[in-house]
């Protein structure tokens, strides 16, 4: 299966609240999510 | 990956039936019981329990979204309404600022008289003085909250919703949603402290409108609460005006993890890791309520000492009701076809509260399916 991210590149994005020795022994997974809240922008 | 949120169910969707279901992926509030009813996310209480972690003595209910006992989403934080007042304008004419006890809000009435000493012109006379001109104001009191996410608050707080609590009928005809709708549109049209529909679209953002001393209150998530610090709005928070009982609607975005994911005990760990993130909203974990976590959360969000207190408590009290987009059955689509429609009408005039009830009643049959056992109900 493609992969969309690797989990490195999303421990990057949350860098702020996760730990070095997770990301080391988690295994590469897909995480989508979007890119602004739908709801700021409704209003 | 991060994807625009227009383009984000197209792209979710075009994964899923290439069978390639991301193994965690964020959801609306009002798809994560759906979606994991279809089998599309994991049921996460199991193994949660087999890491040995209870979910619902770890996360508070309104953040754990499923049906009869099951768990298909967790949210990173939660959104309340929240009445935003403007410091600058309640201290320039002398007005108290608005009760922050959760249990004792102000009422709906105080917010009205409120709004209105705080609506002035541009000679200084606001809508309870003779000669107040409605034409020329200079700053408001407040907005109609014509967002439906903001409205049920007031709903909830007199003892109705757009939908009954069964998911099975509108309830937009009740006499607790009738004065609801009537209250609310009367602020532009009989209270006149607030612009009505035409005014209001040109007007800037409730922020830049604070900041430049033309709105004394806003209803707002509490997810807004960064933008108001980042901008320097001098602004303080308060429980919603009550209409019969002290209440706010909760909710929020959700992540889960794919069914099919051949890698559940690493997404389960990711989870953790987003859930965790809370930013704005209220946290998810129930240790994070309390002493230094709390303090250390509330601090970041740049809040006065006094509104971090209360707005902890505000979460915590009964006046917090989770939002009926996330156990209403089929939700988005009665909202979208059949309720929005005419509550716009409502609010540029074209109908009546009577009106809306019975219209969206009529459109609405047939399209009922019920509600999900939420942990929080």
């Amino acid at each position: 299966m493609k992969k969309l991210l690797s989990l490195l590149v999303t421990i990057a994005m949350l860098a702020s609240i996760t730990t070095v020795s997770l990301a080391e022994d988690l295994p590469e997974l897909t995480y989508l999510r979007w890119d602004s809240d739908p709801y700021t922008e409704e209003e | 990956m991060v994807v625009p949120f227009d383009d984000y169910y197209s792209k979710l969707n075009t994964l899923i039936a290439a069978g390639e279901t991301p193994d965690v992926f964020e959801i609306s509030e009002y798809l994560a019981v759906e979606w994991g009813k279809k089998g599309v996310s994991m049921e996460l209480s199991q193994p949660y329990e087999d890491r040995g972690v209870n979910l619902e003595d770890t996360y508070i209910a309104a953040c754990l979204y499923g049906d009869e006992g099951n768990v298909y989403g967790i949210t990173a934080g939660v959104t309340a309404i929240l009445l935003f007042y403007n410091k600058d304008l309640f201290d320039a004419y002398d007005v108290p600022y608005p009760s922050s006890d959760p249990e004792n809000p102000i009422t709906w009435e105080e917010y009205v008289q409120t709004a209105q000493k705080l609506t002035r012109d541009s000679n200084g006379l606001c809508p309870l003085d003779e000669g107040f001109d409605t034409w020329d104001v200079t700053s408001y009191g407040t907005l109609t909250t014509t967002w439906t996410f903001s409205l049920t608050a007031f709903l909830y707080s007199a003892n109705s919703g757009f939908f009954t609590s069964d998911g099975m009928g509108l309830d937009l005809g009740s006499d607790g949603a009738q004065k609801v709708l009537t209250e609310m549109s009367k602020l532009s049209t009989e209270y006149l402290c607030a612009p009505d529909s035409i005014i209001s679209s040109s007007l800037p953002g409730n922020v830049q409108m604070f900041k430049d001393g033309m709105l004394a209150m806003a209803v707002e998530g509490s997810f807004m609460i960064g933008s108001y610090v980042t901008e320097g709005a001098n602004f303080g928070i308060a429980p919603l005006p009550v209409f019969d009982t002290p209440a706010t609607a909760t909710w929020s975005a959700a992540y889960a993890i794919s069914a099919d994911t051949e890698l559940a005990d690493a997404s389960l760990s990711l989870l953790e890791i987003i859930v965790g993130d809370t930013g704005s909203q209220y946290p998810s974990k129930i240790e994070d309520y309390e002493g230094e976590n709390y303090d250390a959360w509330a601090s970041a969000l740049g809040l006065s000492e006094s509104d971090q207190e209360w707005m902890k408590g505000y979460l915590n009290s009964s006046a917090a009701k989770v939002h009926e987009a996330v156990y209403v059955k089929n939700y988005s689509k009665i909202l979208d076809e059949v309720i929005s429609p005419e509550m716009s009408n409502l609010w540029a005039g074209d109908a009546t509260p009577e009106q809306v009830a019975s219209v969206t009643n009529e459109k609405s049959i047939g399209m009922f399916e019920g509600a999900y056992e939420l942990l929080a109900n």
